[in-house]
């Protein structure tokens, strides 16, 4: 046991001060939303209400907290030059209950195999994704069926069910750990970046994307505090 | 039939020509445009082509010739880059495929991926029926069916991704079962396990608890298809085509494949299941025959009286002639029949119609503009589930059109509404006022198509009553055979009373002349019926046919 302990303490060490030496810094920041909300409605729970429920669900489109803080927001370093994720030996279960998606925004590394199970609701569902550099798909799943589909490039895909139409989620496909999600005050925190400088990029679903410009310092805390405003609408031509 | 049918063609022709309402463009290039779409739509028609065995080697001069034909032939409608955007991509719904980023309904590939060129040839060999896509196996021969998709396949980078060569996502199809009723009802079991209801609704109609809502890859309204109605079946109705379809999906729609989770013998039964859905209908007919009962006659559309009536179907097209143009319509054929005592005189008007539309509130509805779009379309650019409901909810209806004077020899009112000196007698049934329990038939006339109809003065003498059953409603309308009106039309036996339909559906944004309409019909009233009718009848639907085939003929000259 003791042996144990001290192995693991070892490698910590170890771990610490690789990153220590490499000079790693961390970057912190509050995302906050400024602007008119566009006030998206909430979702009509309109359809199989003994699996679905009724009445209406918070829309997640766009979920702020009293302040303005964005929920939800992926936070993403980009390009550098660092650790990768690798692909995990089990794969990534996105599943559903209730017809709500089990996560709203979900990262998975890429490469990775995607299970998609449909083992709670005793409804189909058909899981339909949005995507152009991961071959869509859109699959029929049955109540105890399960769909396994590849993600095998840096990408966000929207995935649906087009049976239960408010239910919307996000798969991100990442290479790199150098990210994070806001939590419901629009906080995030990435930890163990190599020091230099980069573009932080900011990425909502009904915001867009927004990039901006940071200096990670040696074993040094950056803030990056940054209001997203709404997306001017494109005119249908 | 044919003959039916290239009238059709005809009067798609005729439209079309009339149809000049794409602003960007000079007159010359519009003319042009139309001319595309009216051969076209001709070839849809009338042609079907068969499947080649000898494919065209894809090379670099292939491609060079395949772009002459797409520059001469598809453009119109898929765009100059294959965006499908082309000019007439406007008033088409569904709108015409974007090749750029290839998301293909008809593939033997597994869903994702691209479509083999055989699957190419086969749609555009065949076209795509119920949409705009024209089938080009007469009018291309197999070359050059080969060359513009070759041509097609430059215009996105998916098609030169080696690592997605279509070739690699093949499903294998076996062959199909013996159709049996136990191999039905088992592919009935497999409908209701993978809940294909819930688009598609109990009996096939369309009309699921989530059709409502659905929507195409760019937030454009997508219907779930109305599976009895087999003329708007995208890939084909044999056995093989259905068990494809539903086994790939249909990419950039809510058509999921059920692949993973229906065994291949499950989906072989669906498939029987589906193809015993789909009803025949016969449109040669163009005579109602009233039959003379005894009884008092049945408001009610379940009276087993009706089945005694004689039914002609008659086929449905949307408003093209006048603006606001109604290039979607929802109704696209209706059965009707009559009855008729001493009295009064009754029809039944049945036809299919997703949903039940009961209330009516114009609300900002108007102006209506002439765009194909004013129903469910996403403000967001990026699909948008939520959509921007227009803010009017819109009654279903329909009407029976007469001419409100007798008519003599073939001289009949426009049908459309009449013209100012040969008006129409209209009577015309609303679910709104049905709903709220008052007399849903109200009697009308009208004197062309510059003014809707006009209700009549006096109290409405008609009644009638409609009953929706499941994506159908079936609609009795009722009055006396004789009135003291004057602007009511009369009826009496052994007479040819020209009789047209209009359709109204609320819910696809119908209303005013949105709306789908016929040409006119005959109803002849047998009484005790002279020999003499019978004969005029003959030489009338001769003179008919034979007007149809010259006019056919004299446009088709014209055009070229
Ligand atoms: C009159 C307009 C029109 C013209 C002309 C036309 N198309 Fe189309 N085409 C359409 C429409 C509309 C669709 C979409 C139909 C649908 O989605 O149901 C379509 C779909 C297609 C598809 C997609 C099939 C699939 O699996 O999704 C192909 C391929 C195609 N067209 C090829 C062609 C070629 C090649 C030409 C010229 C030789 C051509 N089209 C000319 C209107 C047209
Ligand atoms: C999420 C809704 C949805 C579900 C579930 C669904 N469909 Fe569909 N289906 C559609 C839509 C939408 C279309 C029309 C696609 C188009 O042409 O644009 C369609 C089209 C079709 C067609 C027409 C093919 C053609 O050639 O035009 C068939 C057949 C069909 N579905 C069968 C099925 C069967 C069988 C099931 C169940 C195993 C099923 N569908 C489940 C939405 C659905």
């Amino acid at each position: 046991m003791k042996f144990l302990a001290g192995f693991v303490i070892f490698f910590l060490m170890i771990g610490l001060s690789s990153h220590l030496f490499a000079g790693n810094g961390t970057v912190v920041g509050t995302i906050k939303f400024e602007g008119e909300n566009p006030g998206y409605p909430d979702a009509n729970i309109n359809k199989d209400p003994e699996v679905c429920g009724t009445g209406t669900r918070p829309t997640e489109k766009l979920i702020l907290s009293a302040d303005n803080g964005i929920k939800n927001v992926f936070v993403s370093i980009v390009g550098v030059a660092g650790e990768k994720l690798a692909v995990p030996a089990e794969n990534p279960v996105f599943g559903q209950e209730k017809c709500n998606f089990n996560e709203h925004v979900m990262v998975v590394p890429t490469g990775s195999t995607v299970d998609f199970p449909n083992m709670v609701d005793k409804v189909m569902h058909n899981l339909h994704s949005y995507s152009m550099k991961n071959r869509p798909f859109n699959k029929g799943v049955p109540f105890g069926e399960k769909i396994s589909m590849p993600f095998t490039k840096p990408e966000t895909v929207k995935i649906t069910c087009d049976v239960h139409k408010w239910m919307i989620a996000y798969l991100i496909v990442h290479d790199d750990p150098y990210y994070a999600i806001t939590d419901a005050d629009g906080n995030f925190k990435i930890e163990n970046v190599p020091a230099g400088t980069y573009k932080l990029q900011l990425w909502q679903e009904s915001l867009g994307r927004k990039k901006i410009d940071i200096e990670v310092k040696d074993g040094e805390e950056s803030k990056v505090d940054f209001a997203m405003t709404p997306r001017k609408r494109r005119k249908k031509s | 039939m044919i003959l039916r049918m290239q009238c059709l063609g005809c009067l798609k022709r005729f439209i079309n020509k009339k149809l000049i309402i794409i602003k960007e463009y000079s007159m010359k290039e519009k003319i042009k445009i139309m001319k595309f779409l009216t051969v076209f739509i001709i070839g849809a028609v009338i042609c079907y082509g068969n499947i080649a065995s000898a494919k065209l080697p894809e090379n670099q001069e292939a491609i060079t010739a395949g772009k002459k034909v797409y520059t001469r032939h598809c453009w119109p409608c898929h765009g100059v880059d294959g965006a499908g955007d082309g000019p007439a991509a406007e008033i088409l719904e569904p709108r015409p495929r974007n090749f750029v980023s290839a998301l293909f309904k008809l593939r033997t590939t597994t869903t994702g991926n691209l479509p083999i060129d055989e699957d190419l040839f086969k749609t555009i060999t065949n076209g795509m029926p119920g949409s705009a896509m024209p089938a080009f196996g007469t009018l291309l021969n197999e070359d050059e069916r080969w060359q513009v998709i070759y041509y097609i396949k430059t215009l996105s980078d998916y098609f030169a991704d080696k690592s997605l060569d279509p070739y690699n996502s093949k499903i294998t199809i076996g062959s199909p079962p013996v159709v049996t009723q136990d191999v039905i009802q088992k592919g009935r079991t497999a409908y209701e396990k993978a809940e294909c209801f819930k688009c598609h609704g109990d009996q096939g109609k369309g009309n699921g608890d989530s059709a409502s809502e659905l929507t195409d890859q760019e937030g454009y309204r997508l219907l779930p298809r109305n599976l009895t109605k087999g003329w708007k079946y995208r890939g084909g109705t044999s056995l093989t085509d259905i068990y494809t379809r539903f086994t790939t999906g249909m990419d950039g729609t809510p058509m999921p494949s059920f692949i993973d989770n229906l065994t291949d013998d499950e989906r072989w039964n669906l498939a029987a299941y589906v193809k015993s859905l789909i009803k025949e209908r016969d449109l040669t007919g163009n005579m109602l025959k009233g039959l003379k009962v005894e009884e008092e006659l049945p408001v009610d559309a379940e009276s087993p009286l009706w089945e005694l009536a004689e039914a002609l179907e008659v086929p449905m097209a949307g408003q093209i002639i006048w603006k606001p143009r109604w290039l979607i319509p929802s109704v696209d054929t209706m059965v009707v029949q009559c009855l008729f005592n001493d009295d009064e005189i009754a029809f039944k008007l049945t036809y299919d119609d997703r949903f039940k539309d009961v209330e009516h509130d114009e609300g900002s509805l108007l102006p209506i503009s002439d765009t194909a779009y004013p129903i469910l379309q996403s403000e967001d650019p990026e699909f948008d589930p939520h959509f921007t409901l227009n803010e009017y909810i819109l009654r279903d209806s329909v009407a029976i059109q007469f001419p409100q004077n007798p008519v003599e020899g073939t001289e009949k009112p426009h049908f459309m509404w009449g013209y100012g000196n040969d008006p129409v007698y209209l009577l015309k049934w609303n679910s709104d006022a049905q709903e709220q329990g008052n007399n849903p038939v109200f009697e009308m006339n009208a004197k062309g198509h510059k003014k809707p109809p006009k209700e009549q003065e006096t109290a409405s003498q008609a009644v009638g009553k409609g009953i929706f059953t499941d994506g159908q409603w079936s609609v009795v309308i009722k009055r006396k055979l004789v009135t003291e009106e004057k602007s009511d039309t009369q009826f009496s036996t052994g007479t040819f009373i020209p009789v047209s339909f209009q359709a109204w559906d609320g819910s696809n944004s119908e209303i005013g002349s949105r709306m789908s309409l016929s040409t006119w019909n005959y109803l002849i009233l047998e009484g005790t019926m002279p020999i003499s009718v019978y004969i005029y009848t003959a030489i009338f639907v001769i003179a008919a046919a034979l007007l149809e085939w010259l006019f056919t003929c004299r446009s088709k000259k014209s055009k070229e």
